[in-house]
């Protein structure tokens, strides 16, 4: 981009009051790591990309679903069952052309992490479940790097900046532990799996969050670190706590690589699998050609379905049958989802390079959504 | 004394938004949070942080009239 584009792409900012060209050029130096590319993510994405955000990192291994597109702003109807962290990257690059978008189309463990995260100068949390939220914090904390929380809940969330600096008066900066120390178990928290949310409230979360990001790059204003914000949209309300580092929480946390490589932080209340897709994108890859689906009902369960090319293979026979399954991707089903979730775990045990799918809710789910339409 | 408590997320479908409680002028934070179990049965058993005067407490603190307590559950939506 020569000087005039560049000049005219970001005037609007430019010319603010303790901004300018100084504000412009950090913020290309800049390199962002955001954590999901969903709800949150999406508006974090948009608007870091517009700002000029020299280059940004995109985590997330699912694909577009339906249920997604009343709150995820950068897919489309014609996007559902492409991966996320792709759709997202090729609509980026139509905004912004100039930011260097490196995808990761994987799930954040404590095995990739670190690696990935040393990359970046400062990290955002858009993730959507527990697990991922404390080993984005605890790897954030190893490496010194701050990040940026949001989180939401039906109609309201919560923001702050982690990580950040040591206050004056404490020791070191104070992170999510300091609030929650332990993952909750499953039913520490309501409605784990299926709490609902409305389409604005990431929107809104995610875009406070960009606007950290972007204080925390270029200097102005003053970063929301040391204290939760709370925001609920049914009252337009906001609170803020303040937060002080926890002493006690710091034997929580892994010192190294390799002590992190031997936590586990899929016990806790865990939202969203990643092996189970939904309906409309068991629909949508039907017209995939690296896609084998299996149906791991036993012979002769009803209803028998039409439509779309598959192979029968009864869950107790599968251990012994693996070989027949040589596609790219595998998509398993069965009348409730319940086995072929059991089938799932059973191929990932056998073969953890498998791409492996559990059509969510089984076939049962699938007719509702199938007559809905119709 | 009253001291006022806010809920925040899933809690208010357990207490509602806010309630007033009057607790004896020796009250700590932990006694009413066992008052508040006894009232609300379900609350023992979720995950939350509690604030006093919007600052996160982990501890057993005294109470003072007019403090203002919050229940805070983690949030893992995105």
């Amino acid at each position: 981009m020569n000087q005039q584009e560049f000049y005219n792409r970001y005037q609007r900012q430019l010319i603010l009051k303790d901004f300018g060209m100084p504000a412009q050029q950090k913020l290309q130096a800049a390199r962002v790591l955001v954590v999901g590319a969903g709800g949150l993510g999406c508006p974090v994405l948009q608007y870091l990309c517009g700002a000029g955000v020299g280059t940004i990192g995109i985590v997330d291994d699912d694909v577009v679903g339906l249920s997604n597109l009343h709150r995820q702003v950068l897919y489309e109807t014609g996007d559902i069952g492409k991966p996320k962290a792709n759709v997202a990257a090729e609509h980026l690059s139509k905004l912004n052309p100039d930011i260097r978008i490196t995808q990761y189309g994987e799930r954040l463990t404590n095995k990739n992490a670190p690696g990935i995260i040393a990359d970046y100068d400062m990290i955002v949390d858009g993730s959507d479940n527990f697990p991922t939220r404390y080993l984005v914090n605890d790897v954030c904390v190893m490496l010194g790097k701050p990040f940026v929380y949001g989180a939401i809940a039906q109609y309201q969330g919560q923001l702050s900046v982690f990580n950040w600096r040591v206050a004056e008066g404490q020791t070191r900066a104070v992170h999510y532990r300091d609030v929650f120390a332990q993952q909750p178990a499953n039913d520490e928290v309501f409605n784990c799996n299926e709490a609902g949310v409305i389409g604005v409230l990431p929107a809104i979360i995610g875009t406070m969050m960009a606007a950290e990001v972007v204080k925390m790059i270029t200097g102005v204003g003053t970063v929301c670190a040391g204290e939760l914000l709370t925001y609920d949209m049914l009252s337009q309300q906001v609170h803020k706590f303040v937060i002080v580092p926890d002493t006690e929480v710091d034997q929580l946390l892994p010192d190294t690589a390799n002590e992190l490589y031997d936590f586990e932080y899929d016990e806790g209340c865990t939202t969203g699998n990643v092996f189970e897709i939904e309906p409309s994108v068991f629909t949508a890859w039907w017209q995939r050609k690296d896609t084998v689906f299996v149906d791991v009902r036993n012979a002769g369960e009803q209803p028998l379905l039409k439509g779309f090319s598959h192979i029968n293979i009864p869950l107790a026979e599968l251990e012994d049958r693996v070989e027949e399954l040589k596609q790219h991707n595998i998509v398993l089903f069965c009348a409730s989802g319940k086995r072929s979730m059991k089938a799932v775990q059973l191929l990932n045990r056998l073969d953890d390079q498998l791409n492996v799918y559990s059509l969510k809710g089984g076939i049962n789910n699938w007719q509702q959504t199938q007559s809905s339409l119709l | 004394m009253a001291i006022q408590v806010l809920f925040f997320g899933q809690l208010t479908e357990i207490a509602g938004n806010a309630v007033g409680v009057d607790v004896a002028a020796t009250g700590t934070l932990r006694g009413l949070e066992q008052e508040l179990w006894t009232q609300f049965p379900l609350l023992k058993d979720r995950k939350y942080a509690l604030s006093v005067n919007q600052k996160i407490i982990k501890e057993d603190i005294s109470l003072a009239d007019g403090d203002v307590i919050a229940f805070l559950p983690p949030f893992s939506g995105g």
